[in-house]
């Protein structure tokens, strides 16, 4: 048998069409985005949860002579570490691979980007699932090797990897797979493939220098601080010891010479760690958070929706309930009547919002996004929370409803006594609520907006356009010098320069200086550059001069930018001895090497002729024939090693693509959310014009045009949304204040963007609201009258 | 002032076709009081419509103020009407939400007199009314004979050339009812023409002429020997 609530709730919507749409599309575009949001956070802030006892792994990174911090550290560490610290269960180290390797099986040579250098027992400290061959028969020789399945399957179909035979690298050298595991994801150690890391070669036992990474299991009973402790013990017994100072150790400890060590929980790297080498780019917090709140936001726009819709339609059935109650229906009954049919309605939209967010990841497909979906779908968890979300929706929206209108006594409801329509002071403050927040998100999309093109067109310091730079020029040896002549040949090479290290292309290059005058040295960003550079990228210099090949002391000659001048506290750089014998003859304007979050550092730049990278400063139109003959004389020189190059902008770009995902997200959402808010509104406009009916007759009837009767119906919604503009824009300043401080080069949020924000607000809420009023006031009202 | 001819009006829904007004033809010259009367759907509403200018017939002709009218757009009636026409209805139609001096100087709003004026013709009206000390009252918190009162100030308050009452004293008592008998009849003497729809003969009686309808058609048409009242 159908149950009662069902009947009524299906005849409802058969009788309001319109209305039912409305509140169910609402719903479920909010359930949908939402729903993405809250799935895209919750990954983000679930990384690295699936490994067994992870909540007791650490990784070590460390930092000496004041550089930042690596994400990696000594190669030794693992050595003594675990005597200081007897907390420790079990230590692992790896490298990872830093450019794609050919793996060849028989004839065929794939290039693989992702694959880590692994001690034996990675993968009890971070258990992977075998689908062939078990944790503790891998990499027990220099020559095994273990896949990932998807690369299993790429090499050999559906035939057991397990003892194939498989060459990688440009050497060619010969492993046997002997495992095959699952490929993990949501990790900031994903990789493919698994090489045994070989024993280092040289007894090398630096501690300012940094090789692999080294991750630490403590004992259940082990704590952070013992951990600490014994990186302590580690710094005052070995590291103190070899730096050979005079220094007492608390006095070297507090010097810009010291060694530290940093303990980063597993779980908090993916998201919180910025150190330099880090495995794999991490997440972003900022977004995170972000896009989190917009997805609860636009869920509460939704619930809004649903139930201010919910709550004015219902009055529509007093009379039934009148009825009902007068033919002796106990309350119980009617209450579980409007929750039934609530909750009926708010699950026909959870189907709904299923579609959408299928077709929604469409949208963002290829991208970090589409594995939100299949995530979702094939996990128990996720389905049941949404349900229960979508459940406690309807609860919610039935609950109101059904309590307000069974509250009455029959006889008022009857005659019409009770205050049709709700509570309206409630209903107003929700109206505000949801434009609140689409006015809020409005107004910081066009701030991100605005940043980002800042960050585009901001003077960097130096050229970007037309500079292509090869990564790995000195592959080439001896023959760069003939490879960089013939290039200069081509009609589209306007200039060519040797570097050591281009802008934005992620190497680290740091050395101490120390003026006579200085007590301890500073770390200072180092480019090692030809005297073609500071030409072909169109850096300024402002006093002295270039390098120059031709004056032989410049091998010691230093040139710094404004940022270094001030470090090294310089009152006249020219001449300016910076190291022992190292002499300034040039001073460059800043440039931006880094992302724009960051200030401009000081940077010293070296005369070294030779580099590993080789910068093309390029003119002209044919860039893919150049392109071609570039490749081509690439194969000339160097048949083995594949060429690696990028353009100079769009590697910059690469530095702010978090923020344009981000701003493209924001974007997009906002547009929902002010969608679903105006769906919102549009159903209100039409339930309060649908109640004002009658008025609306009367005073056209005694003379009022439409364009009165659409002002007085607009000027209720718009006095609300009046009001939501005055929370939203200070809030939104204020967020999107707080959000730019995370740049040193940022816009000052200017009042017309609020403005606009505020404009935009009004306008589309007036646009919805006055297609219902139009429709009302247009209306015959004679019909309007005759209603009696 | 008025005349129809062969005015016609047709209600359509999906299965049905109702014709509310066959062929009615009916002349009204100014400074007359006419009564319309006739069983309930008879078409005596949908006539006081369309005189009132609220609705267009289907089909006729309708001569208001040697206007051919029937064929006006929304804004040419509205036009003619909120400068001519003043409406009594049974249920009074007051605005809940405005006070009584709100809901009389409306049509005033509308036919863009100036602030100052309206409060004093809107004070005058309800003078008239007897109901100044209600003035800052809401509908509500009157009895039916007080906002019919404040209805019927309502409707002069623009000095209309004609006034339509739809069954105006079918919500009062019989005192309230012969209160705003005699206030139309006395607006009737001091020139205002009336048209007025009613169940009852004895007020139609008050007017000087009955027209009777049945099934949207004139069935009779006759003079009231005048009683002195």
């Amino acid at each position: 048998m159908t149950p009662p609530f069902l009947i009524t709730a299906l005849r409802n919507f058969r009788k309001y069409p319109g209305y039912a749409f409305l509140n169910l599309a609402g719903l479920a575009v909010g359930l949908a985005a939402s729903f993405i949001l809250l799935l895209y956070a919750y990954r983000e802030l679930t990384f690295d949860r699936q490994f067994p006892g992870g909540e007791r792994v650490y990784r070590i990174a460390t930092d000496f002579y004041r550089m930042g911090g690596f994400a990696k550290s000594q190669q030794q560490l693992l050595d003594y570490l675990p005597h200081e610290c007897p907390d420790i269960e079990q230590s692992t180290r790896f490298e990872r691979g830093f450019q794609e390797t050919p793996v060849k099986i028989g004839n065929t040579v794939y290039q693989e980007p992702q694959y880590l250098f692994i001690d034996t027992n990675f993968f009890e400290i971070f258990p992977h699932r075998f689908l062939e061959g078990s944790p503790d028969q891998v990499l027990r020789s220099p020559d095994e090797v273990v896949l990932s399945g998807r690369l299993a399957r790429k090499y050999f179909g559906e035939k057991s990897a397990v003892g194939q035979t498989v060459a990688i690298g440009k050497e060619r050298k010969n492993y046997t797979i002997s495992g095959v595991v699952e490929e993990m994801d949501k990790t900031h150690l994903a990789a493919a493939m698994w090489l045994p890391l070989e024993p280092p070669q040289e007894e090398k036992q630096s501690w300012t220098n940094v090789s692999l990474y080294n991750y630490v299991r403590l004992k259940k009973q082990g704590s952070r601080e013992d951990l600490e402790k014994g990186l302590q013990a580690v710094l005052e017994n070995y590291a103190w010891p070899a730096s050979q100072t005079e220094e007492s150790y608390s006095q070297w400890a507090a010097s810009n010479q010291a060694v530290q060590f940093f303990v980063q929980p597993l779980r908090d790297i993916y998201l919180h760690s910025e150190y330099k080498f880090e495995v794999s780019p991490g997440g972003n917090l900022t977004q995170v958070y972000a896009l989190g709140l917009i997805g609860l936001f636009i869920i509460l726009i939704a619930g809004v929706n649903y139930i201010n819709l919910t709550t004015a339609r219902t009055s529509i059935r007093a009379k039934e309930v009148g009825v009902k109650k007068t033919l002796g229906a106990p309350r119980r009954a009617l209450v579980r009547q409007f929750i039934g049919e609530s909750i009926v309605n708010s699950l026909a939209a959870l189907v709904l919002a299923f579609f959408l967010a299928h077709t929604l990841t469409a949208v963002f497909s290829g991208s970090s996004w589409t594995p939100l979906l299949t995530d979702a779908f094939s996990n128990g968890p996720y389905l049941g929370a949404l349900l229960l979300f979508t459940l406690a929706v309807g609860l919610l929206s039935g609950l109101y409803p059904a309590f307000y209108l069974t509250r009455f006594r029959p006889v008022d409801i009857l005659k019409g006594k009770m205050a049709l329509g709700g509570n309206k002071a409630l209903r107003g403050g929700l109206v505000v609520g949801q434009f609140t927040i689409a006015i809020g998100l409005i107004a910081s999309s066009l701030i991100v907006f605005q940043q980002l093109k800042y960050m585009q067109e901001k003077d960097k310091g130096f050229e970007l356009e037309g500079v292509l730079v090869i990564e790995n020029a000195s592959k080439l040896g001896g023959q760069a010098e003939a490879f960089r002549q013939e290039l200069e040949q081509q009609s589209q090479v306007e200039r060519t320069a040797f570097s050591g290290r281009i802008p934005t292309d992620g190497s680290v290059w740091m050395y101490t200086y120390q003026t006579p005058e200085m007590a301890e040295a500073l770390t200072i960003q180092t480019f090692p550059a030809d005297a073609d550079v500071i030409p072909a990228l169109g850096m300024k210099i402002l006093e002295g001069r270039n390098f120059s090949r031709d004056i032989a002391s410049d091998s010691s000659s230093a040139i710094i930018n404004e940022a270094a001048v001030r470090a090294l506290g310089l009152d006249d750089p020219l001449g300016a001895e910076i190291n022992k014998g190292q002499r300034v003859v040039g001073v460059v304007h800043d440039f931006n090497f880094q992302s724009l979050k960051h200030q401009v550092e000081p940077v010293v730049m070296t005369y070294t002729p030779s580099g590993s990278r080789l910068a093309l400063k390029l003119r002209g139109r044919d860039m893919a024939g150049f392109l071609a003959v570039l490749q081509d004389t690439w194969r000339r020189f160097s048949p083995d090693e594949p060429l690696r190059y990028f353009f100079l902008d769009d590697n910059f770009a690469q530095l702010a693509a978090g923020e344009r995902t981000l701003s493209r997200a924001i974007a997009a959402f906002t547009l929902l959310a002010l969608l679903v808010a105006c769906l919102g509104l549009f159903g209100l406009a039409a339930f309060t014009a649908e109640q004002r009916t009658k008025e609306i007759g009367i005073r056209k009837i005694l003379g009022a045009s439409v364009p009165n009767l659409v002002g007085l119906l607009s000027k209720d919604f718009l006095k609300l949304v009046a009001l939501a503009l005055f929370i939203a824009l200070p809030l939104a300043w204020y967020a999107m204040h707080r959000w730019l401080q995370n740049f040193a080069y940022r816009i000052s949020i200017e009042w017309w963007v609020l403005g606009l924000a505020a404009i935009l607000a009004l306008l589309v809420a007036f646009l919805t609201v006055s297609v219902q009023s139009m429709r009302v006031a247009m209306g015959n009202p004679a019909k309007a009258l005759r209603s009696e | 002032m008025i005349q129809t001819n062969k005015l016609m009006k047709v209600y359509r829904t999906e299965e049905v076709e109702t014709t509310a007004l066959n062929e009615v033809s009916v002349e009204i010259k100014a400074g007359e009081f006419v009564s319309i009367m006739g069983p309930s759907g008879c078409g005596k509403s949908t006539l006081l419509n369309i005189l009132g200018l609220i609705d267009n017939p289907s089909g006729g002709e309708y001569h208001f103020l040697d206007n051919e009218v029937s064929k006006f757009s929304e804004r040419q009636r509205s036009q003619l009407r909120k400068n001519n026409i003043g409406f009594i209805f049974q249920s009074f139609n007051l605005i809940d939400e405005l006070t009584v001096f709100e809901n009389v100087e409306l049509p005033l709003i509308y036919t863009k007199v100036s602030s100052s004026d309206r409060k004093k013709r809107v004070d005058e009206v309800l003078d008239k009314m007897n109901m100044m000390h209600r003035r800052n009252h809401f509908p509500q918190q009157l009895s039916g004979g007080q906002q019919q009162r404040v209805a019927v100030a309502r409707a002069i308050v623009n000095n209309p050339k004609l006034i339509l009452a739809d069954e105006p004293t079918g919500n009062l008592d019989s005192a309230n009812g012969d209160d705003v008998m005699k206030n139309l009849v006395h607006l009737n003497n001091e020139g205002a023409t009336i048209i007025m729809v009613t169940h009852s003969q004895y007020c139609a009686e008050f007017g000087n002429r009955i027209i009777r309808l049945l099934d949207g058609q004139v069935v009779t048409e006759s003079m009231v020997a005048k009683q002195m009242l």
